[in-house]
């Protein structure tokens, strides 16, 4: 496998922690393509290439950035069909939300989320998670779209 | 009828009879001896007198035999043959003999063993008589007629009375009996043998006929046995005296007779009177115990008629009414002369009458049946009864009846089902009230986890535009730094510099800083109102918690701040308090702590934590059950105009001495009467301050338990000891 950049899929709703997030996953040095989506129905139509993105070609490594509080479906709704389908469920994915409910943690890990990060209201300790999001993407191996079996549930 | 022996004669009887077979037996062999070689004595026992014939002998042998095998009332079949066959072989020899003195066919029987010195000797008539009877009394020594007697007790008693005269004889010498050749005498070893044999048969069986009335237990036997001694003795000894007389000369054979008449007269008149006596005696004990035991019964009877809550009355063998009492005619409804004769089959609902019959059938061979069940009266109405069947026994262990008791349990029967009854209601509604009481716990349960879940949502959205306020507020600090770059490069002039630089120093550095500043404010009161709000809503369980044990481990987590801030803490005795144990902690630590931070400078810090003596259990002071707590320093005090409102939220005395929100007490207090206590404090300024508060003791020898995580892993923990 060949390392080609890995693709960040964004999920969140507020624009301005999007932006916030962006910003700083550049400053980290972090110039993969990060593609944004506003809910989470979009967020698997992504995933699964339906809907809006049907027309989606590109396959690489593909890693998922989601908010929980989304509006249509939110953020443990779409880790959780994201991880039953088979296809899918090799995909990487990243909580990073502001609730620390502890209920709400233990159930994204139930279901099988990689890392669950806790958005801080202090600034810094914020850009210091993004930073070390980046380079974990940068050390971690994400599966490349193509090799996972074409056909998602629909 | 077999009337049973007096036990001490069973044993006398066995004994008899076997002198009796061994007697006969040993005399018949010494005879043969003697005839084998020819030594008279034995033969004949006195000089001059008869010898008995060898083919007597044999028989006697035969009938000893016999007897000896047939003394038990069953013996083996084998054996039992062998004695009817000697007992047919001596009937026929004496049947053999008689028909030879009638019938002209003489076979020699007698003749036929020591046919050389036999001589003239022959069984006598009499003997051969008293053989044939041997040998059928022998034969059918079991057998019974219709009136109940036995023959073989009959043939027997002939047998000894046929040889009785010649014993007689033999003792008073009567010449007659020597001197008839034609009828050969009985020997007196033969008579003898016979009398033993007849004996013997008699005493074989002492239960029945002739022997059981002599060796019974009834007035008869008592008399038999007293007076058949008598009889022998009294004649015998007239006899004696006569002949004696006679012999001597002292009278001659007319006043020989008139006096042996005389003597017998009187003799029998004095038995008489005797034996009158003691039957009149034996009646008059006999009529005694009659009476008394009529007495017992009619007292027992009265008894038993008067119980009027117990049905008590007999049975006989097949389970018929046989008498009756008042209790009976009470609970059942029957009078006597109605049911006795009746079956008790009656008394059983038609129902389960097939059953009726196992009841006596389980109390013959049970001792005793017992059972509660229905039962039916005479207007049919059924009862619930306790019913308990004895057998009844006689003296041989031999079944003659039953006695029934029953008693009307009817009402022992509904109360008990009443209880049973209202124990399953009961039973029931306590479990309606468990399931009512699970259910409301699980609403509450639910409430909680939906009020958790709202407080937690609340805050995150809470917390998200404050994220963006953070983060843009930074951006702009990050982008004036940008332009601060930008404005320093030479490209740009310095007026310009200068007035932008200032610009955005005072106009953007200045107002993002507090905008910051407000943020991180907000973020912690958000986090403080959700602490508070927890604090109010968790789920208490009171468990015995170690005081001790719990400051101490306050005061290691604080050391840090202690020496930095040269305070020393001194802990007292402290009981045991039954709450929260993670509560406890929070409280001890928030009082502390704050006991810490709010020092004088000005001296060293001295703090203490104890408790007040403790109230009686019984106090009716509302302190009563409580432990007061309480946490001293020598701080700076809390003026009185404060006082009031330590407790409250957001109250900080003194922001610059130490961070927080001044939640904390807020917090403790909720805490605090959640347990059911109170917290109060006296203070007096630039000397110091007390805190106390009241928990529930706990009962002493509780064990440390702090469960749940660590209070210190919790994040919330350092956030407290900062309020």
């Amino acid at each position: 496998m060949s390392r080609e950049p890995v693709v960040i899929l964004l999920a969140e709703d507020d624009e301005g922690h999007a932006q916030l997030v962006q910003r700083n996953l550049k400053r980290a040095g972090i110039t993969n393509e990060v593609q944004r989506v506003e809910d989470g129905q979009l967020a698997l139509d992504y995933v699964r290439r339906e809907g809006n993105f049907s027309d989606r070609t590109r396959s690489g490594p593909l890693l998922v950035l989601l908010d929980i509080n989304m509006p249509r479906i939110d953020g443990i709704e779409v880790l959780r069909q994201i991880k039953a389908d088979t296809s899918l469920a090799t995909i990487p994915v990243i909580m990073l939300t502001t609730t620390d409910n502890p209920r709400e943690i233990e159930a994204c890990y139930q279901l099988g989320c990689s890392i669950y990060i806790t958005k801080p209201v202090e600034y810094e300790p914020f850009v210091e998670a993004i930073k070390r999001l980046g380079l974990f993407l940068q050390v971690v191996r994400v599966p490349r779209e193509n090799q996972l079996p074409i056909g998602a549930a629909s | 009828m077999s009337i049973h022996p007096l036990p001490r004669f069973r044993s006398f009887a066995v004994l008899f009879t076997l002198i009796c077979c061994a007697c006969a037996v040993g005399i018949g062999g010494l005879v043969l001896v003697g005839w084998t070689f020819d030594f008279l004595p034995l033969k004949s026992v006195l000089p001059g007198r008869v010898a008995m014939n060898p083919a007597t002998a044999v028989c006697f042998i035969l009938a000893g035999a016999s007897l000896f095998i047939l003394r038990e009332p069953a013996p083996k079949p084998g054996r039992r043959r062998l004695a009817h066959v000697a007992a047919v072989i001596v009937a026929t020899v004496g049947a053999v003999k008689i028909a030879s003195y009638f019938l002209d066919w003489d076979p020699g029987i007698d003749r036929f063993l020591f046919r050389t010195r036999i001589g003239s000797n022959e069984i006598a008539p009499n003997t051969a008589v008293n053989f044939l009877l041997v040998g059928l009394a022998l034969l059918c020594i079991d057998c019974r007629t219709r009136g109940g007697r036995w023959p073989a007790q009959g043939m027997a008693i002939f047998v000894a009375i046929g040889s009785i005269l010649s014993l007689v004889g033999y003792a008073f010498g009567a010449r007659i009996l020597y001197g008839v050749p034609a009828a050969i005498p009985m020997a007196l070893n033969t008579a003898m043998t016979f009398h033993l044999l007849a004996l013997g048969l008699l005493a074989s069986r002492p239960g029945r006929g002739l022997a059981g009335l002599i060796f019974g237990s009834s007035t008869g036997g008592a008399l038999a046995r007293r007076l058949i001694p008598a009889a022998i003795a009294i004649p015998a000894l007239i006899g004696w005296l006569r002949h004696a007389g006679q012999q001597r000369g002292l009278f001659d054979s007319e006043l020989g007779v008139a006096l042996m008449v005389a003597a017998t007269i009187v003799s029998l008149l004095l038995l008489i009177l005797w034996t009158a006596e003691t039957v009149n005696r034996m009646d008059g004990r006999r009529r005694q115990a009659e009476a008394s035991l009529r007495e017992s019964e009619s007292c027992f009877r009265l008894l038993v008629d008067s119980v009027q809550d117990y049905a008590i009355f007999m049975l006989d063998r097949e389970g018929r009414i046989a008498t009756w009492n008042a209790g009976a005619q009470r609970i059942k409804g029957y009078k006597a002369e109605e049911i006795i004769g009746q079956h008790i089959s009656r008394f059983i609902p038609e129902a389960a009458r097939p059953v009726s019959d196992l009841e006596l059938h389980r109390a013959e061979t049970e001792g005793r049946f017992e059972e509660e069940a229905w039962r039916q009266r005479k207007d049919g109405t059924r009862f619930w009864a306790s019913v308990i069947i004895t057998p009844i026994r006689n003296a041989d262990g031999q079944l003659t009846g039953f006695a029934k008791v029953t008693r009307d349990i009817t009402q022992r029967r509904n109360a008990e089902q009443a209880i049973q009854e209202l124990t399953q209601s009961l039973e029931r509604r306590v479990a309606e009230r468990t399931a009512e009481l699970a259910e409301s716990n699980r609403q509450l349960r639910q409430q909680n986890e939906e009020n958790e879940t709202f407080v937690y949502s609340v805050s995150h959205d809470l917390r998200s535009p404050l994220v963006n306020l953070q983060g843009f507020s930074k951006e702009l600090e990050t982008s004036c730094q940008d332009i601060r770059e930008l404005l320093a490069s030479d490209d740009v002039a310095p007026a310009l510099q200068r007035r932008a630089l200032s610009t955005l120093d005072d106009g953007m550095k200045e107002p993002i800083r507090f905008i910051q500043t407000a943020v991180t404010r907000l973020s912690s009161i958000i986090d403080a109102l959700l602490r508070l709000s927890r604090a109010g809503r968790v789920e208490y369980h009171p468990v015995p918690v170690d005081v001790a044990a719990v400051v101490n481990r306050v005061i290691d987590s604080m050391r840090g701040t202690t020496t930095a801030r040269r305070a020393r803490i001194t802990v007292h005795e402290l009981h045991p308090v039954l709450a929260d144990p993670t509560s406890v902690e929070q409280v001890f630590a928030n009082l502390v702590g704050n006991a810490i931070n709010y020092l004088d400078p000005k001296r060293p810090g001295d703090i203490h934590i104890g408790m007040e003596p403790m109230e009686a259990a019984n106090s009716s002071n509302d302190r009563a059950g409580m432990v007061t707590f309480f946490v001293r320093d020598n701080g700076c005090g809390i003026p009185s105009a404060h006082r009031a409102k330590v407790f409250r939220a957001f109250q900080r005395l003194r922001p610059e001495l130490a961070q927080g929100e001044g939640m904390g007490l807020a917090i403790v207090r909720r805490m605090v009467e959640r347990h059911g206590g109170r917290i109060w404090l006296q203070s007096t300024e630039s000397v110091g301050t007390t805190f106390f508060f009241t928990m529930p003791a706990a009962e002493t020898g509780c064990t440390d338990q702090i469960e749940g995580p660590d209070y210190y892993e919790r994040e919330e923990a350092s956030c407290l000891v900062n309020q």
